[in-house]
């Protein structure tokens, strides 16, 4: 599966942004000269026409176009000077001699108004044009009394070919668009540089993670203060990942360590009980007593072997839970009743609390059965002699068990540690009482099964209980 | 020679005071952290043998106070602990050796023999002092090439002597070390045993080995004079 890519996503995007940017710019930059230049251009148009029509005159009380004498004069303004007027009352028009027989457009604005338009000029160039509404001047009113200039309107149109400006303007466009695409592809050279120098380290870390022979692949990665926050930010979560990784191996594998202790003792019991069997001749009571001594180490490994893999069933969820509603009470008398011989070797009592007929339970009778039995044997086990075992209902889904024991305080991290498979606050296997280390841990598992959990607290000295919270 | 067991597993702990016992030496026993260490401290083992999860007090923790008062007292850490990292470290807290559970009597037997010769600076089983040669591991004794047949007390002791070839050992020592069930006092059992055990050495007419030194107790001449 193709991934995507961080590098080809900056590149894309910033490419396209600066384009955008870039052609947005050169399209407004080019808009305003060409704007600047058509008002330039506008403004000379009307300078000269403002000239010219001064030029439209009344002589003997007939309008005269004094500005022709003017084009004949000079054979430049005579070859390149486009103008035409147009008198509105006779509708006859009067061109330069550069127009030859070609019209103008007849556009116009209201008397004086200064109209501007794009046209085409008879060579077929493109030329801006500047369209008048006038009246000829009376230069002697004396001479002609009866004339009245306002009768005798005049369209001036006075045209210039734009072909430099056009020249201009095609320049500035093939520049816009040269200077652009180099600044655009120097741009995306210049981000995909940036881009591979910014992801640089996170390669460096990359190789160094693979690099790595299997017997380090647990250790954190080196973060040295150059690395960028990014990156080292990404690296830390890595190592807080890994971090997890390794307590969770070095859980499985203190647990197989735990399990070869826990079996090689015995074992060691049992094999040097039969080499002193074996080791010289003995009598037949002898023979039998030792025959004894390692059939009971046998027997501790049997018991050792099937927790081992009644552990294995339920953290491998072999059983699944059946939840329905039990009476409490019956669930309690039930589970205490192959228990009640042990607890009265240390002379200990049960106790109910908030638990009466009508208490009920919302779970799965097997495992809610196996979960308090082992919390009551652990009690059983640990509590204080002529003391009492108290089960208190919380709540409908709260069940707590609390013993009385001889340690005024147990240390946080150990409560923490009570569920860890044959984890005994004394290293000892005399501190096993029986056990085989592993009750709790089931526990654990079964309420992680059930979908509740388990918590071990010393609320006051003397004193522990497993709060185990069901679902609800 | 006296060894101290210090193993939490009782049955483990039975069968291996037994065999060091049918072996010939003299064995404490304890099955808790904080008495082993008492008995360690308190007393002169020729070898302490110590288990590493115990109660009370853990054995490599035994062994870093034992090593802090400079007590050179060879120590076999035994343990079902079986990693490399772990075995290193009960080695570098001090231990002379180290057994993995389970094991066989007779390797750990072997084994605490070797520890004992190590701390008397000799490596071979044979103990010689001049013309008188024993043999630690078939636990013969030969005087000017002639066999000689010893109890197993009178052997007990002889070895303690050989050992310990010049110096003057106290009645008490010797007692210690040679007997498992010494229970101190003023039983004169040790001066018998030192009587038979003169007599079976000096065949021949060959020179005594064993001196008394008056009020001291008694020592092992390497060269005697005739």
């Amino acid at each position: 599966m193709k991934r995507p890519s961080i590098r080809a996503r900056l590149v894309l995007w910033a490419a396209l942004l600066t384009t955008s940017i870039l052609l947005i710019g050169g399209y407004l930059l080019y808009f305003s000269v060409r704007s600047s230049l058509y008002s330039q251009l506008d403004r000379i148009l009307e300078n000269a026409a403002s000239v010219v029509i001064i030029e439209v005159e009344v002589k003997d009380s007939k309008v005269y176009h004094e500005w022709r004498e003017a084009l004949e004069e000079d054979p430049y303004q005579k070859a390149h000077t486009l103008i035409q007027v147009w008198d509105q009352k006779s509708g006859e028009s009067v061109r330069s001699p550069a127009l030859q027989d070609h019209d103008l457009p007849k556009k116009h604005g209201e008397l004086g108004e200064r109209v501007f338009f794009d046209l085409t000029l008879p060579d077929g160039t493109r030329g801006r044009a500047v369209g008048i509404l006038i009246h000829p001047v009376l230069e002697h009113p004396e001479r002609d009394p009866d004339f009245v200039p306002a009768k005798h309107p005049q369209i001036f149109v006075w045209a210039q070919s734009t072909k430099n400006l056009q020249d201009i303007l095609i320049h500035t466009r093939t520049t816009f668009f040269i200077g652009g695409l180099v600044i655009i592809i120097l741009l995306w050279i210049v981000i995909w540089k940036i881009t591979s120098y910014s992801l640089k380290p996170m390669e460096i870390v990359s190789k160094d993670i693979l690099a790595r022979p299997g017997s380090e692949v647990g250790k954190p990665i080196p973060i040295p203060p150059t690395l960028p926050s990014e990156v080292a930010g990404m690296a830390e979560t890595f190592n807080t990942l890994l971090e997890r990784i390794d307590q969770s191996r070095s859980k499985d594998r203190d647990f197989f360590l735990n399990v070869a202790h826990e079996i090689r003792t015995p074992l060691a019991g049992l094999h040097s009980s039969l080499e002193q069997a074996l080791r010289r001749e003995r009598s037949l009571e002898d023979y039998q007593h030792r025959i004894n001594e390692a059939l009971d180490s046998s027997r501790e490994l049997q018991l050792l072997i099937e927790s081992l893999m009644r552990f294995g069933r339920i953290t491998r969820q072999v059983d699944q839970p059946v939840i329905n509603e039990h009476r409490l009470l019956d669930l309690l008398n039930v589970i205490w009743l192959p228990l009640k011989t042990r607890a009265a070797e240390k002379d200990l009592t049960l106790a109910f609390k908030n638990i009466d007929e009508n208490s009920t339970l919302t779970t799965d009778e097997r495992l809610a059965r196996i979960a308090i039995s082992n919390l009551l044997e652990n009690a059983i086990s640990y509590a204080s002699p002529s003391s009492a075992i108290t089960i208190t209902q919380q709540s409908p889904h709260q069940v707590v068990i609390e013993n009385k024991i001889d340690e005024h305080t147990i240390p946080p991290e150990s409560l923490s540690r009570f569920f860890d498979p044959f984890y005994r606050r004394d290293q000892a296997r005399s501190d096993a009482k029986g056990h085989a280390g592993i009750g709790l841990g089931f526990t654990k598992e079964i309420m992680v099964i059930l979908g509740g959990s388990i918590q071990a607290k010393q609320s006051k000295a003397h004193s522990i209980s497993f709060i185990l919270n069901f679902p609800i | 020679m006296r060894v101290l067991l210090v193993e939490d597993y009782p049955l483990l702990r039975t069968n291996v005071t037994e065999c060091l016992i049918e072996a010939g030496f003299a064995v404490d026993s304890s099955g808790c952290g904080e008495e082993g260490l008492w008995y360690a401290l308190n007393h002169d083992y020729d070898v302490i043998l110590l288990d590493i999860m115990l109660p009370k007090l853990g054995g490599l923790e035994i062994l870093k106070k034992i090593r802090s008062r400079e007590t050179p007292t060879p120590v076999i850490l035994i343990s079902a602990r079986d990693t490399i990292e772990q075995r290193i470290e009960g080695l570098e807290s001090g231990a002379d050796d180290y057994l993995i559970k389970p094991f066989a009597l007779e390797e750990l037997v072997a084994r605490v023999k070797v520890q004992i010769r190590r701390k008397h600076g000799s490596t071979s089983p044979i103990l010689r002092a001049g013309d008188l040669e024993i043999n630690t591991t078939l636990k013969t004794v030969q005087r000017d090439r002639h066999d000689i047949s010893l109890t197993k007390r009178e052997y007990q002791l002889l070895e303690c002597f050989m050992l310990k070839k010049g110096e003057v050992l106290s009645r008490e020592y010797l007692a210690q070390h040679a007997y498992q069930d010494y229970e101190g006092g003023s039983s004169n059992v040790l001066d018998v045993y030192i009587g038979y055990l003169r007599k079976k050495l000096n065949i021949h007419g060959l020179p005594n080995l064993i001196k008394t030194k008056r009020g001291h107790g008694y020592f092992l001449v390497d060269d005697p004079q005739p």
